[in-house]
């Protein structure tokens, strides 16, 4: 009887520590992706953190600078406002551009009732990516001041509105290896990208635009470089390979 | 039987050792992201909070068109949380501005500010104004050989004091030598001016029923006025103490009451035109924060108290000079009046009345003196603005060094941020 106790018990031992065993690796794995999806995610409230530092401390981008070239950290010039509003209309200054994330900012004016005073400025990109395509996003704000003239200074909240999503991840590889071209740094470059959606190119407007599975609308972003590029057809995993020649990507 | 027991046993502690192992990893691995998810929001915070403190000391008030920096500097230099920058700007409450502005930025009862003041003694700045008819040219005579080595003598000990003196329109011609108007009787000096009210009358915001600054050699309430407003030569700066000085010993306008049958005082009679004077210069005073002192006088020596002496000037008519006993004249008959009339004057605008009862005819001066000496600001410990802070919440110090204006000195805000 004991004997064949032990026949019994024997395997269910060894079924269960086989189980238990699985249960161990996949928790492991799990733990690891999940690891690797908050790393994403923290990426995301770091950049946005860094792209709202640079705008409001950089003399390239907002920051006020003296005649005797002392920059003003968080107080931007009014004109410098002006000109992104115009000139980034729909795109990422590059003073602050993330290669990796898509971001648009909104500074605004604030009056003595705390609320805005109805002047504001905007700029960045204009579309970001929706649906299954969208990873995560966040908007994160900060307090400036908004230099008018050397008597007229007034309180602002500029705010970023940052998405990690895939139409800015692809634009966003496609850019770098334009701008590391333009410079003569690198001239080819590849990348594996999954799309949750369809990509084309339009050379007209020069954007690039990305339509997600199941939906109609079209969500586009306007690019540095001319491509050629026959767009990607199909959702999925794809392999890209960018060269750069004389100021076009040519992505294959 | 044991063997199974042993082996189911076995197993029992193999499962608990791998649940424990499982439930670890994902302790530490949610432990550590929960950190870092913490570390990465309180670095956004902190920036923010240093943002907001950057950017608001570099905004500027709109009346005064002066940065949040230089006007809690001055608050501090001043000891105090209002600034006054003369007619024209007028009053700048440091508090308020910071108050709306980090309103607008943190969000209501979310934040707190400090700034200890520093112990710094301020500059002084005075205007006077001189009665010139011809009952003053015993004073004229003590003001211009005495007034302007009195404020030398505060420079000299390190108070930095500057008056401006402005006689009124007149200018009697005193038998004593000197004149009731600015001439080379009164020395120029950095610190001392003297100068005839006529030529401040156009940046006067107060006008007489006649459209003028002044009317009559006596007419310090408008007088006051005017020379409140315009200033003194340097003009206003808001970092001092600012005082006003009237000296005379009439109404303003003068004592005359022409309706009555006989010309002079007539006590009980309504001084219409005399009480308007007053009460423009007591707005005036009033709306520019400027007390007034002011110094009742007559020329009594030796003679009893509020008997007149002997009022020596020259006319036209009497090229030698007209000596006069007083015991008759106005300004003796409505000394009372006047009296009452200068205190109104004094306690409306937080000043001092040196009436006939305090004042001797020869210490003008000693009481111009004092009044200096006395002129200290009601200074403030430091500004405070702001919710107080919750001690059962996490909370953002953020430390900015603030140069006090003037003195070389740096005082420190304390800016702190709750969520």
């Amino acid at each position: 009887m004991k004997g064949q106790l032990s026949y019994i018990i024997k395997p269910i031992t060894l079924v269960m520590i086989v189980v238990l065993l699985i249960l161990l690796y996949q928790s492991i794995s799990e733990s690891t992706v999940k690891e690797k999806e908050a790393q994403k995610s923290l990426n995301v409230v770091s950049s946005a953190t860094d792209v709202l530092l640079m705008l409001a401390n950089s003399y390239d981008c907002l920051a006020y600078r003296t005649t005797t070239e002392s920059i003003f950290s968080n107080v931007v010039d009014v004109g410098r406002l002006e000109e992104f509003s115009e000139r980034y209309e729909a795109i990422e200054p590059e003073c602050a551009r993330s290669y990796e994330f898509g971001w648009r900012a909104n500074v605004y004016e604030m009056g003595k009732n705390s609320l805005p005073t109805g002047a504001n400025w905007s700029f960045g990109a204009k579309d970001f990516s929706y649906g299954a395509a969208l990873m995560d996003s966040i908007k994160l704000d900060m307090p400036v001041a908004i230099r008018r003239s050397a008597k007229l200074v007034t309180p602002g909240i500029m705010e970023v509105k940052l998405v990690d999503g895939e139409l800015e991840k692809i634009a966003g590889f496609i850019d770098w290896s334009c701008q590391l071209g333009r410079k003569g740094r690198s001239v080819k470059s590849s990348a594996s990208v999954y799309l949750h959606g369809t990509v084309a190119y339009n050379a007209t407007d020069n954007t690039l635009c990305l339509t997600p599975s199941g939906s109609k609308k079209k969500i586009c972003r306007q690019m540095i470089c001319q491509l050629d590029f026959a767009g990607l057809k199909s959702p999925g995993e794809h392999m890209l390979s960018l060269a750069y020649s004389e100021g076009r990507v040519v992505i294959t | 039987m044991k063997g199974q027991v042993f082996e189911i046993f076995g197993f029992l502690i193999l499962a608990i050792a791998v649940i424990g192992v499982i439930l670890l990893i994902r302790y530490f691995m949610i432990g550590s992201y929960g950190k870092t998810v913490l570390a990465m929001v309180e670095r956004h915070v902190y920036e923010e909070v240093h943002a907001g403190v950057n950017s608001i000391f570099f905004m500027t008030e709109e009346k005064s068109g002066r940065s949040m920096m230089e006007l809690v500097g001055i608050a501090a230099f001043t000891g105090n949380d209002t600034v006054n920058f003369g007619p024209g700007v007028g009053d700048v409450n440091v508090v308020k501005e910071l108050e709306w502005r980090l309103d607008a930025l943190y969000g209501k009862g979310k934040w707190h500010v400090r700034v200890p003041y520093p112990d710094i003694t301020p500059d002084v700045q005075i205007v006077m104004v001189l009665d010139a008819s011809a009952s003053m040219c015993y004073a004229v005579k003590e003001i211009s050989t005495r007034l302007p080595a009195v404020i030398e003598s505060f420079i000299s000990a390190g108070k930095k004091v500057s008056a401006t003196l402005y006689i009124l329109p007149g200018g009697a011609d005193c038998c004593n030598g000197y004149k009731l108007q600015c001439s080379d009787q009164f020395p120029e000096t950095p610190y001392f001016h003297c100068r005839g009210i006529v030529e401040i009358e156009s940046s006067c915001d107060t006008k007489t029923a006649k459209g003028v600054g002044v009317q009559t050699d006596e007419d310090y309430g408008h007088g006051i006025a005017c020379a409140v407003e315009a200033g003194p030569v340097e003009e206003w700066s808001p970092l001092s103490v600012k005082l006003g000085i009237i000296i005379s010993d009439e109404l303003p306008e003068g004592s005359e009451c022409f309706s009555s049958s006989r010309f002079g005082c007539c006590p009980g009679q309504d001084y219409v035109e005399q009480r308007k004077s007053l009460e423009a210069g007591i707005k005036s005073a009033q709306e520019n924060k400027i007390p007034i002192f002011t110094i009742q006088q007559i020329d009594f020596t030796g003679k009893d108290r509020k008997e007149c002496g002997t009022i020596c000037f020259k006319n036209a008519d009497c090229p030698g000079g007209i000596c006069a006993n007083q015991d008759l004249l106005l300004q003796c008959a409505c000394t009372d009046l006047v009296t009452q009339y200068h205190q109104d004057m004094a306690s409306a605008t937080g000043g001092k009345s040196f009436t006939l009862d305090s004042i001797s005819a020869s210490d003008i001066i000693d009481k111009i003196n004092q009044i200096i000496v006395e002129a200290k600001p009601v200074k403030k410990p430091s500004l405070e603005a702001g919710s107080a802070v919750p001690s059962y919440k996490s909370t953002r110090v953020v430390e900015v060094l603030i140069p006090v204006s003037v003195s070389g000195v740096y005082t420190k805000a304390y800016v702190t941020q709750w969520s």
